[in-house]
């Protein structure tokens, strides 16, 4: 996707622009929205403007859930309490970034970082990313949308006829199934599957998706788009397999798709951004 | 809180041949020499030059600061509250704010009263504004409370960790400026930031730099402005109808002081003295979680006097610090800038095939 401005109405003016604002000592203008706060690239921001869209604050949302003890010794099937705990702080952390974006005044939040910890004892379930509202002033939804993708991909969709309407997520923690005294002894020695721990993979991805799915379905979506998983060991219980997963919930509008044609360009610079800010900032 | 108010005003700014603030001698030598450095990419020198953006100086401050959580002015020193608390952590337990000389029966409604200590204060006042405030307190459930019963809890907010912070940033900072008004700069660009430990975690190395600029053709600006962004990312910032005010970044550290219910949560639900297992979520916890950002984004609002923060960084670390209490550091950094035109939205996008 791309929104351009030839080279004549940009750079070659941009000179001028730069010395008539330095003449007159960079005076400001008034702004709709004073003190606005956003996350957003200068792209990000510049695309969501061309549909109309602004930056209105940078939210967050954290909750912590406790784990109890006890619940990591090996037993079988699922780790419930685990897998309780970590839809407990996801659920709390969206019900506060949201609560934030409405005292805000936003609409929806784009952007969205998901950052999970998980402890022995403790998930901790943090979402950041920048409340963004229509600049024709429409009055904010009761639940504000949550979408974990970039300024630039919310535009897309719009522009294809769809909204973002929340975040789903689903995460299972799995105990793998006991080896046999026989087994263990055979595999012990051998680079063979260890059919355990890929049973407690499926299992947990199975549970996992399963209840993303399902809260897509609350959530009146038709389906979820960038879904994002992760998966591995549990660091303080060897025995234990986790899997997580989540992704912006999405349903089609009532709106015509605006996206046009398709024109075809082979760009003749580098496919790489040639300027990161966070990576010039260092450690 | 760097408040572009702190920037030598381009008017009392000296030229470099008669500059005499505290540049020292080597560098204003060097800051007025024709040849000059930048810390921009080829990529970004271009798109400058092209807007007519002249690198005059690599710019440089730095401020190197002791670093202790008990030290600087904090409350763990002068407080009987927390056990003389140079003990450690374990000086904490049992000697929670409030149940010193106070009643247990009095929950904390609007944070610290100075009376409630009962005079015990060894160091004087405990004003709030000095090493921070209370901002959200929590109270014993239980009706058994023991010796070692954790009947309070509380969120603080460690503003004497905060201001530390803030002091060693904004001091590298308009030293930076005050090399970049040296040079004859309008503007700072590419700033980099960096808080790291030096030789060892009780000194903390605050730099910031950047390439001081000049607009070819254009007078000097009312103040230096600075912002963190360079090249195409400027060039793009300033289509949109903005220019850089300033850098901006500011700290905030909340200190959890558990109470017995988030105490026992963080162990895993297991409780002392006959309370049944405990699970669900730990408000404490969540709050500082929350109250960490929130500070932290309040504080850079308040220094953006109705201008815009650009492409906000927000850092948070956290760690337990054990028997259930826990800190919460957060760090906000970003651009203010401000509209100084109307700009023209960009075309709405199409779809592009690439064949790359």
């Amino acid at each position: 996707m791309t929104s351009a401005r030839d080279g004549d109405a940009t750079a070659g003016n941009l000179r001028d622009t730069l010395l008539s604002l330095a003449a007159s000592g960079y005076a400001g203008r008034s702004v709709a929205r004073k003190g606005s706060t956003s996350d957003l690239s200068i792209d990000e921001a510049l695309v969501l403007h061309s549909v109309g869209w602004e930056p209105v604050e940078l939210v967050c949302g954290a909750a912590a859930f406790s784990i109890p003890a006890g619940i990591w010794t090996w037993s079988q099937g699922e780790v419930v309490a685990a897998s309780a705990a970590y839809a407990g702080a996801m659920a709390r952390a969206a019900a506060a970034i949201q609560a934030e974006c409405r005292a805000a005044g936003g609409h929806g939040v784009v952007g969205v970082r998901v950052d999970v910890a998980v402890e022995r004892h403790l998930v901790n379930a943090v979402l950041v990313g920048s409340a963004v509202a229509p600049g024709s002033g429409a009055r904010p939804p009761a639940m504000p949308f949550l979408s974990d993708l970039s300024g630039r991909d919310f535009t897309l969709l719009r522009l294809g006829g769809w909204d973002p309407v929340g975040l789903a997520f689903g995460a299972s923690f799995v105990n793998a199934p006991r080896r046999s005294a026989s087994a263990a002894l055979r595999q012990s020695s051998q680079n063979v599957e260890l059919t355990n721990y890929t049973e407690a993979l499926y299992a947990a991805r199975e549970s996992a998706m399963e209840r993303m799915q399902a809260m897509a379905s609350q959530l009146t979506g038709q389906g979820v788009v960038g879904v994002q998983v992760s998966e591995g060991a549990v660091p303080f219980a060897r025995h234990a397999l986790r899997f997580a997963a989540w992704g912006t919930v999405v349903k089609s509008s009532e709106r015509p798709d605006e996206l046009g044609p398709v024109s075809v360009v082979v760009p003749l610079d580098d496919a790489k951004l040639a300027f990161d800010a966070a990576s010039l900032r260092g450690g | 809180m760097v408040d572009p108010g702190g920037i030598p005003e381009a008017e009392g700014a000296v030229s470099p041949d008669g500059y005499q603030g505290d540049v020292p001698p080597e560098a204003a030598g060097r800051l007025s020499s024709p040849a000059w450095s930048s810390g921009l990419s080829v990529n970004d020198f271009a798109a400058c030059a092209q807007m007519g953006i002249r690198p005059v100086a690599l710019v440089q401050g730095f401020c190197v600061m002791g670093w202790s959580w008990y030290g600087m002015g904090s409350p763990y020193l002068y407080r009987p509250a927390y056990g003389g608390a140079m003990g450690g952590m374990g000086g904490f337990r049992g000697g929670i704010p409030g149940t010193v000389g106070g009643g247990f029966g009095a929950p904390f409604s609007g944070g610290y009263q100075a009376g409630s200590y009962g005079g015990q204060a060894a160091g004087g006042s405990y004003g709030r504004s000095r090493w921070g405030s209370t901002i959200t307190s929590y109270s014993c459930p239980h009706y058994y409370t023991g010796m070692d019963h954790r009947n309070f809890g509380e969120n603080f907010e460690q503003r004497w960790v905060s201001d530390a912070w803030q002091h060693g940033f904004s001091t590298a900072f308009s030293r930076m400026m005050e090399e970049a008004a040296a040079a004859g700069a309008h503007g700072v660009i590419a700033v980099v930031d960096t808080v790291s430990h030096l030789i060892d975690a009780s000194i903390r190395e605050f730099h910031v730099y950047g390439t001081a600029v000049v607009v070819e053709g254009a007078p000097r600006p009312p103040a230096i402005w600075s912002t963190y962004l360079a090249g195409q990312r400027l060039a793009k910032l300033i289509e949109a109808g903005f220019m850089p005010a300033s850098v901006v970044a500011s700290m905030a550290s909340v200190r959890v002081w558990a109470v017995c219910v988030t105490q026992a949560l963080m162990a895993g639900g297991y409780q002392t003295g006959g309370f049944s297992a405990l699970s669900g979520e730990i408000t404490q916890v969540s709050d500082a979680q929350m109250q960490a950002r929130r500070l932290v984004r309040d504080h850079v609002k308040s220094s953006l006097g109705g201008d815009t923060l650009h492409g906000a960084a927000l850092g948070v670390s956290w760690s337990d610090v054990g028997e259930g209490d826990y800190q919460v550091d957060a760090v906000l950094r970003g651009t203010r800038v401000r509209r100084v035109r109307e700009a023209d939205p960009l075309p709405a996008p199409t779809l592009t095939l690439r064949l790359s």
